[in-house]
């Protein structure tokens, strides 16, 4: 069932049930001070009917009222007066009045005792209602003497009236359900119609429109919350978009180039006939383009993978310190030739548990960068800390330095400083973030700190156990 | 020694088929998994280069199946896909090794002597070709009645040279042979290692024998 019909049914269901209990209230509270009317009118009956009443049974009542007369009102209902002995005989009434109300039985009087009055709704054998009072008539001393007053009054016209105020109360009951029910569609439309906006605006965004965003002016306080977080992702995809599609274009560029030589290279090899040594060359050079494609797709594959966290570590314990001797030993020759000094500064033994060829190769890289911005005589040192849990790994070095607005970005795929590209396969901008990935994936991060003709020191900070 | 070579795409198989061949190995080629599977279930070979993607069944079912029926023959996966999950799958069932594709010639042919070589071969304690030689016993390496003052790492790169003479040696497998790094890095930094050796060992002779061999690796051999 959709919001909209649910709170429409809830709405009509809540204020209709008000509906009811108020007109049933108003009802009951009219029926009621319609009766108190009614028994306030017929005890002022009785006793202006008492003080007429002689004190001799047998005298004339003067205070016995007639018949309704034709031209009475008809609102004025018909009040009948009966006087009976304690007997039961009546001694004298309303003509007309035994045929409507049977007078009272013996034992009925004989449980009259007070002088307050008994009242009592008494239905006639034709069918109309009464309202009947009957008293000792006061001032009497011995029994035979004992004598008692009824009046009673004709309730038809009340009942009448009522009938016809429920036929009404029926008919506006049915309205007010009615309405009730589309008030309730019309307010629940109100409310959600903010919703089925952001819904439109949300359906219509494509990757060509990702800039697009929900307006969130006029928005009630929990929906704007709502459309904000939805603005949000839309910022994160929009992000991620124009990465991959940045992605995309640099990994056609990486491979475009490799490509073009590959394809020069041997279409003007095929342009005339050479020897085997000319041949033997240009195959070599082919297979080096074809090494470096390898390379670059074997990267960004990795890249790719870390993005996704598909594949897990294979961790082993692994003794920092030696580990860092061994990529060392590995760069020792490259370094010397270089003219730049590497070491490893002397500390703790600290072992971790991670993934060794990743942190050779995170350490590779770093070194690997530092070399190739470090001029002869420069100094790039390796060294290991642990703290807590946790241990640091930093690479530092003497060389050119990497200017300020750069650092937060050099993690990124192919960022490069000096945005001339270069032909080397070593510099295809991959290195540093493939270092920051296998940082990621040990649950660690990489810090960077450099100052323009000083150095730079970059710090690998990994988790030491999982 | 007799391999068989499942492979879909005819290129790869056919180059695969020559270089074998020209290395001194018999090969047949099955294109699809279900020649695969019939021709390394009916005949005998030495070693099987199977490739995981195939039309018809899959690697991993073939060598299933083979070891089902108990036949132990060696099997080289060649994979598109090296997500470890993939490797530990082929290694599992059965597989002796894999590579990944793109991969160096030069590095499956190593790979399948490896596998070929079965168990250890008695290796001697004195290498020599031409007139240089190794003592791995003394840790001394003489060239010409010389003694070459070698580094222990720029020793354990020559011994490992002429441990497999005439045999192109990658990079990468250098760099993980003698200085255990595992990782496939994309520097020069063999390349200077490989220089500073050539300039002790071979520089100041007339007859070179340490070679480069473009986009592959190295090679120590006795040209003529």
């Amino acid at each position: 069932m959709s919001i909209a019909v649910r709170l429409t049914l809830w709405y009509a269901l809540s204020a209709f049930t008000l509906i009811v209990v108020a007109t049933g209230l108003l009802y009951w509270v009219l029926v009621n001070s319609m009766y108190q009317e009614d028994l306030r009118d017929l005890a002022d009956n009785l006793n202006n009917a008492l003080l007429l009443l002689p004190s001799s049974p047998t005298a004339p009542f003067e205070g016995l009222p007639e018949q309704r007369p034709s031209w009475a009102p008809p609102h004025q209902p018909e009040i009948y007066l009966r006087v009976l002995d304690a007997g039961a005989h009546t001694l004298t009434e309303t003509p007309g009045m035994a045929q409507q109300l049977p007078p009272p039985t013996q034992p009925e009087l004989a449980a009259i005792t007070t002088s307050d009055g008994t009242k009592r709704d008494i239905v006639s054998p034709s069918g109309q209602p009464f309202l009947s009072l009957i008293v000792r008539i006061p001032g009497q001393s011995a029994a035979q003497q004992l004598r008692f007053m009824q009046v009673a009054m004709d309730r038809e016209h009340d009942e009448y009236l009522l009938a016809r105020y429920r036929e009404r109360l029926w008919l506006v009951l049915a309205a007010s359900l009615v309405l009730c029910s589309i008030g309730g569609y019309l307010i629940a439309r109100r409310g959600m119609r903010p919703i089925e906006d952001i819904g439109r605006t949300a359906a219509h965004i494509r990757a060509t429109t990702l800039h697009e965003r929900i307006g969130t002016e006029g928005l009630p306080a929990e929906l704007s919350g709502l459309a904000e977080t939805f603005n949000e992702m839309l910022d994160r995809l929009e992000q991620s978009f124009r990465h991959v599609s940045q992605f995309s274009d640099d990994v056609a560029h990486e491979l475009r180039t490799p490509i073009n030589n590959l394809r020069g290279e041997i279409e003007v090899a095929l342009g005339k006939p050479r020897s085997g040594e000319e041949y033997r060359d240009v195959l070599g050079s082919c297979l080096e383009e074809c090494g470096r494609i390898s390379r670059v797709i074997q990267t960004l594959l990795f890249l790719a993978r870390s993005d996704t966290a598909i594949e897990t570590l294979q961790r082993e314990k692994v003794e920092i310190g030696k580990e860092l001797r061994t990529v060392q030993n590995y760069y020792e020759a490259a370094a010397a030739e270089a003219g730049v000094e590497l070491s490893v500064l002397p500390g703790e033994t600290i072992h971790a548990e991670i993934d060794r060829t990743l942190f050779q190769q995170a350490v590779g890289n770093l070194i690997s960068n530092s070399l190739a911005h470090t001029t002869t005589g420069g100094a790039v040192r390796l060294a290991a800390r642990a703290d807590h849990s946790r241990v640091t790994v930093s690479v530092d070095d003497t060389g050119c330095g990497i200017p300020a607005e750069h650092l937060p970005r050099v993690f990124e795929r192919f960022y490069r400083i000096d945005q001339v590209r270069r032909s080397s396969a070593q510099n295809a901008g991959l290195g540093l973030a493939v270092v920051k990935s296998i940082a990621t994936r040990h649950g660690g991060h990489v810090e960077i700190d450099s100052e323009v003709g000083h150095g730079t020191e970059v710090r690998l900070i990994l988790p030491a156990s999982t | 020694m007799k391999i068989l070579i499942v492979e879909d795409e005819r290129k790869t198989a056919s180059y695969l088929k020559r270089g074998l061949e020209e290395n001194g190995f018999i090969a047949d080629v099955a294109e699809d998994g279900e020649d695969g599977a019939y021709l390394a279930q009916t005949r005998s070979y030495d070693l099987i280069i199977l490739d995981v993607m195939l039309p018809g069944q899959d690697g991993w079912s073939i060598i299933a199946d083979l070891r089902r029926r108990q036949i132990a023959t060696p099997v080289l996966f060649l994979t598109a896909r090296d997500a470890v999950d993939d490797r530990v799958k082929g290694l599992e069932l059965g597989a002796d090794d894999y590579l990944v594709k793109p991969f160096a010639f030069a590095e499956l042919l190593a790979r399948t002597k490896t596998i070929l070589r079965r168990g250890p071969v008695r290796q001697s304690q004195v290498l020599n070709v031409l007139d240089l030689e190794l003592d791995l016993h003394r840790h001394r390496a003489v060239r010409a009645g010389r003694s070459l003052d070698l580094t222990p790492k720029e020793f354990q790169l020559l011994s490992l040279l002429l441990r497999r003479t005439g045999e192109v040696l990658s990079r990468t497998l250098i760099a993980e042979q003698v200085w255990d790094i595992n990782f496939d890095s994309d520097s020069n930094v063999v390349e200077v290692h490989m220089r500073r050796l050539r300039a002790k060992v071979d520089e100041p002779f007339a007859c070179k024998l340490i070679h480069t061999v473009r986009g592959v690796g190295y090679v120590l051999e006795q040209r003529s």
